[in-house]
């Protein structure tokens, strides 16, 4: 909001510089964007939070400057003389709505001439921003920033039976907002109306066919008090914000609306001419009852961690215009006036007290407790997994949790994705239900840009949809490479390692892996915590990523809930081991697994480690067939083995391995 | 004893080693001077026959002879033929094979950074779903339904109901209703708003807030406990300015500054000349929310701020686009590690 100093100053005159005034404004708590000179003036434009409706006026600020600085505050005035005639005689307003609306008051000025406002007034509307129109329609816009209290004049004779009706728009009603706009009105909005037709969207907009123009010469002019969340409703469902329905949202009070509806009869009859009717025509009052609110001294002191003295507090809130009503050492009561509906309880008077005495007096001295926080196993495990990554070489990366139907996939669960019902991104409204897709994503933005691929990484939650109402979050770890897959594998594997989790892969497709290259991970009991494979042709022809990609994702949860955080008994062997070394000729369809559980299982304790170091296929060995070549570590715990000893232990695995799984030795 | 024995037993050895070709050779010559029965060792032992003056002079002098005879054995070694490897010779500019290093993403390290300042306070750090209820984000922060004050804090919402959070200060209610105080928690993760995305702005970004209630909770305790961290993150100079703001969650609230340190406090385009940064908003709990998670708000009193973590990043490392955040441009992120 705009506030020209020249316009503060006919309220309340202040000693201080522009700059000084915006400065300590600020630092009390009415925040001033910049100060801007413009002609011979000096402009303050202030943000003004939600709390404090009055402050959208500049008597409301001007009050603010006074207590702040403890200069006078003189109020503007309000008489303005009157005719014969009664208001409520030259029109009438009947309010159907009365809790869309508590109170509505109409003043009838007859006779006026409208035409070009004078200079000051001009001035003081461009001056904030606003376009002057003519003098009727400035003053209200001018009476609207001075009080704070929206206001509209409408012409009399434009309306049917020049009379007012508050009521709900009916289903198929519009009406063309004084800007052009035609809007299609619903029964949630309220309109002002006359005996035929909506003239305004109360609190909004007035209607293009009932305003104020050159040729007008009664005026009805409404002050009113619209209840805030009926205003907001319909102000964005037609998209239609104004200065007013801004003010209405925050609230206005009856006060306002009586001070505003005086001051622009008072300015319309002077500069515009014109005769105002005796009274005002209304329906519906605002019941005030005067708010008292007790602050206690030493909760004032508690609450802040300062002693500010009694004597030093009370006059703060004293100039903010709150009035003592019960006095004592230990706790005022103070009745509240009705300009500052936001002070309702003890702790809105200590915020009063605290902003305006200073934050900067308050000592930044704490007394609390040494206490030492608990880490989560969670934290601790995903912090370990971020290391072990990216010493492997990955590079991390953050991506959103938003993707679109080529990007989803049914890793986990293969219910329908939740989906938003405002994305920013219109073609990623899913919640995503696995992340690979979004890793993949990374790396075809690296690879459009010609960065060398590396391996990306991501831990982030997957929202995977539910019976209830929110959907499982479930921490997921998800891999995009462009290695080969058994240097992937390979990664993952040393992770799980270091965390000590065991998992066996088990050739089974999915997308958007390769049919045939990829793997389920599952632990040990069964659970499955994981795929691994080559990423399908067909998904990087839609990615449009030339390279050949490999990536993994796993269950973090489970994985977390697994891994062992700490390592104890260290044991290094003491006895020396003999390595020998093998190759096996077997059929394409046998695994490694089945060897290795044959070897295990026949070595058992004597065998130390296996090492694969070539898988070999050629026309010699014959077609289906597959040539594995591995080492055997063998070591005893308790003695030295012997060649003989590892020569029986040899001939069983080479004996199981030959019956049970056709093998043949080859070397 | 001849006192002179160290200086000429010494040079004999250099001249042997100088002659010696084979490793043999310079064995042999090691064996005589200084093995265990050899010339230097001997001499040592004789030292007895000298005069208390002349021993511990002639004692140095066969120790430095000694140290000598090594140095020249082991220059003579490296140098020899079957110690030189074969090949062409070394270019020791060429660059070497760096291996790949990987990166945290700089957000996760800025929020492990940010979270181990705050557990040095003795914060712990809670989590909570980042799908809502409308309760947790609004009302139970003293937002209700349509009220003005929501508009700072708009959400993305899902079309089956429930919306994305707008800040992690549903973590804070989730934990108030699990737990009774003291609480001293932070509350970092994912966030949403329905922001378009441009270069400070974007629907998806991360927050830390924190959360302390207790018997004797003031505002003098945020000040403190909020000063620690901006010299710990920002450095020890940094001054902080306390400004008095509006939050529906917190009474009294504060908006706080830190004073710029790009341009020393002089003014510059980030702090738009003002000399200072906004990094945190906080304040005292508000008694509604108390009253939402049952507590006595009587008894308890406590104090919350929020910060944006993106914010924090940019700031400390002069980063000045979001986007490149969620871009993840390995340069980018290689050049933050």
């Amino acid at each position: 909001m705009k506030v020209p100093i020249s316009w503060l100053e006919k309220y309340c005159a202040c000693d201080l510089s522009p700059e000084d005034l915006a400065q300590k404004l600020t630092m009390t708590g009415t925040a001033v964007e910049s100060v801007d000179r413009v002609g011979n003036d000096t402009v303050l434009t202030f943000e003004i939070t939600s709390n404090r409706a009055d402050l959208l006026g500049v008597l409301g600020i001007a009050r603010e400057v006074s207590a702040l600085t403890g200069a006078s505050l003189t109020l503007p005035d309000r008489e303005f003389p009157v005719s014969d005639e009664e208001a409520s005689t030259l029109t009438s307003v009947e309010n159907k709505a009365k809790k869309l609306c508590p109170a509505y008051t109409a003043k009838v000025i007859t006779g006026v001439s409208v035409g070009e406002s004078p200079l000051w007034l001009q001035d003081a509307l461009t001056a904030v921003g606003l376009r002057p129109v003519n003098n009727v329609v400035d003053i209200t816009n001018y009476v609207m920033l001075e009080t704070g209290q929206p206001l509209h004049a409408f012409d009399m004779d434009k309306l049917a039976e020049k009379r007012i009706v508050v009521r709900r728009a009916r289903a198929k009603e519009t009406i063309v907002a004084i800007d052009g706009t035609e809007c299609a009105l619903s029964k949630d909005d309220l309109v002002i109306a006359d005996a035929r037709q909506p003239v305004a969207i109360a609190g909004v907009m007035g209607g293009l066919h009932s305003e104020v123009d050159n040729s007008t010469t009664d005026i009805l002019l409404e002050s009113a008090v619209f209840d805030p969340f009926t205003i907001r409703q319909t102000a964005r469902r037609l998209a239609l914000a104004s200065d007013s329905s801004y003010r209405f949202e925050r609230g206005v009070t009856s006060e306002s609306m009586m001070l505003g509806s005086d001051r622009a009869c008072r300015l319309i009859v002077e500069l515009a001419g014109g005769a105002a009717a005796k009274g005002t025509a209304r329906a519906g009052a605002v019941k005030t009852r005067p708010v008292s609110v007790k602050i206690r001294w030493d909760r004032l002191n508690k609450l802040l961690g300062i002693r500010i003295p009694r004597d030093e507090a009370l006059p703060i809130l004293r100039n903010l215009g709150l009035t003592v009503k019960k006095d004592s050492k230990r706790q005022t009561t103070f009745t509240v006036p009705e300009s500052r509906p936001d002070l309702t309880r003890e702790v809105d008077l200590i915020e009063e007290v605290a902003r305006l005495w200073g934050y900067d007096k308050i000592p930044a001295f704490s007394t609390m407790t040494i206490v030492s926080p608990e880490k989560q196993r969670d934290d601790i495990v995903l912090a370990e997994c971020r290391r072990l990554l990216v010493g492997l070489g990955f590079y991390e990366v953050v991506t959103p949790s938003f993707v679109s139907t080529r990007d989803s996939f049914d890793l986990w669960s293969d219910t329908e994705p939740l989906a938003l019902g405002n994305p920013v991104r219109e073609n990623e409204p899913l919640l995503r239900k696995s992340l690979v897709g979004s890793v993949l994503q990374a790396s075809k933005g690296n690879a459009d840009r010609g960065n060398r691929t590396c391996t990306l990484f991501e831990i982030a939650k997957a929202y995977l949809p539910s019976n209830e109402a929110l959907p499982r979050e479930t921490t997921l770890l998800a891999t995009a490479s462009p290695a080969h897959f058994d240097e992937l594998k390979g990664a993952l594997e040393s992770m799980l390692d270091s965390m000590g989790v065991p998992v066996t892969f088990a050739q089974e497709d999915r997308l958007p892996f390769a049919a045939g290259r990829s793997a389920r991970i599952t632990l040990l009991e069964g659970t499955v915590c994981g795929w691994i494979g080559d990423v399908s042709a067909s998904y990087l022809r839609e990615l449009d990523l030339k390279q050949e990609m490999c990536a993994f994702e796993v269950n973090m949860n489970e994985i977390s809930s697994r891994a062992v955080l700490l390592k104890q008994n260290p044991s290094i062997p003491r006895f020396p081991s003999m390595s020998r070394d093998y190759a096996f000729i077997l059929d394409e369809k046998r695994s490694w697994a089945d060897v290795e559980s044959c070897v295990r299982e026949k070595g058992s304790s004597l065998v130390e480690h296996i090492a694969v170091f070539d898988v070999y296929r050629g026309e010699e060995i014959g077609t289906g067939k597959k040539s594995i070549a591995f080492s055997i570590t063998y070591r005893a715990a308790d003695r030295t083995l012997t060649g003989q000893d590892v020569d029986e232990v040899q001939a069983g695995i080479i004996s199981s391995l030959t019956s049970e799984l056709d093998a043949t030795l080859r070397m | 004893m001849d006192p002179d024995v160290a200086t000429r037993t010494r040079d004999e050895a250099l001249t042997d080693i100088e002659n010696a070709h084979t490793p043999a050779d310079l064995e042999a010559v090691r064996i005589r001077y200084l093995g265990r029965k050899g010339l230097i060792s001997q001499y040592l032992t004789e030292m007895g026959s000298l005069s208390a003056e002349d021993r511990p002079r002639v004692g140095k002098l066969l120790n430095q002879a000694k140290a000598e005879i090594t140095r020249a054995l082991a220059t003579k070694s490296a140098g020899s033929a079957s110690d030189r490897p074969s090949g062409p010779p070394l270019d020791v500019t060429l660059p070497g094979k760096k291996p790949v290093r990987g990166a945290a993403h700089p957000i996760t390290r800025t929020m492990d950074e940010i979270s181990e300042i705050f557990a040095s306070l003795g914060f712990t750090v809670a989590t909570g779903p980042e799908v809502e209820r409308e309760y947790y984000n609004f009302e139970a922060l003293n937002m209700p339904m349509d009220h003005p004050s929501r508009d700072a804090f708009d959400t993305l919402f899902l079309k089956n109901g429930g919306l994305m959070r707008s800040h992690t200060s549903t973590v804070q209610i989730r934990y108030m209703k699990k737990h009774t105080p003291p609480i001293r928690i932070i509350a970092p993760g994912r966030v949403y708003r329905p922001d378009t995305v441009d270069a400070s702005h974007h629907f998806m970004f991360h927050q830390i807030e924190g959360l302390a209630v207790d018997e004797n909770i003031t505002f003098a305790d945020l000040k403190a406990v909020l000063m620690h961290f901006a010299h710990r993150y920002f450095g020890q100079e940094v001054k902080m300015r306390f400004r008095p703001s509006f939050f529906p969650f917190t009474e009294p609230s504060a908006e706080v500054d830190i004073s710029c340190f790009i341009c020393g406090a002089k003014g510059c385009a980030v702090c738009s000349g003002s000399g200072w940064l906004e990094v945190l908003g906080c304040g005292m709990v508000d008694v509604n929310v108390f009253k939402a998670v049952e507590y006595d708000e009587e008894k308890y009193t406590g104090f919350a701020f929020g910060m944006g973590v993106e914010r924090m990043a940019m700031l400390k490392h002069g980063i000045n686009d979001i986007r490149l955040f969620t871009e993840n441009d390995v340069r980018f992120l290689g050049q933050l590690r």
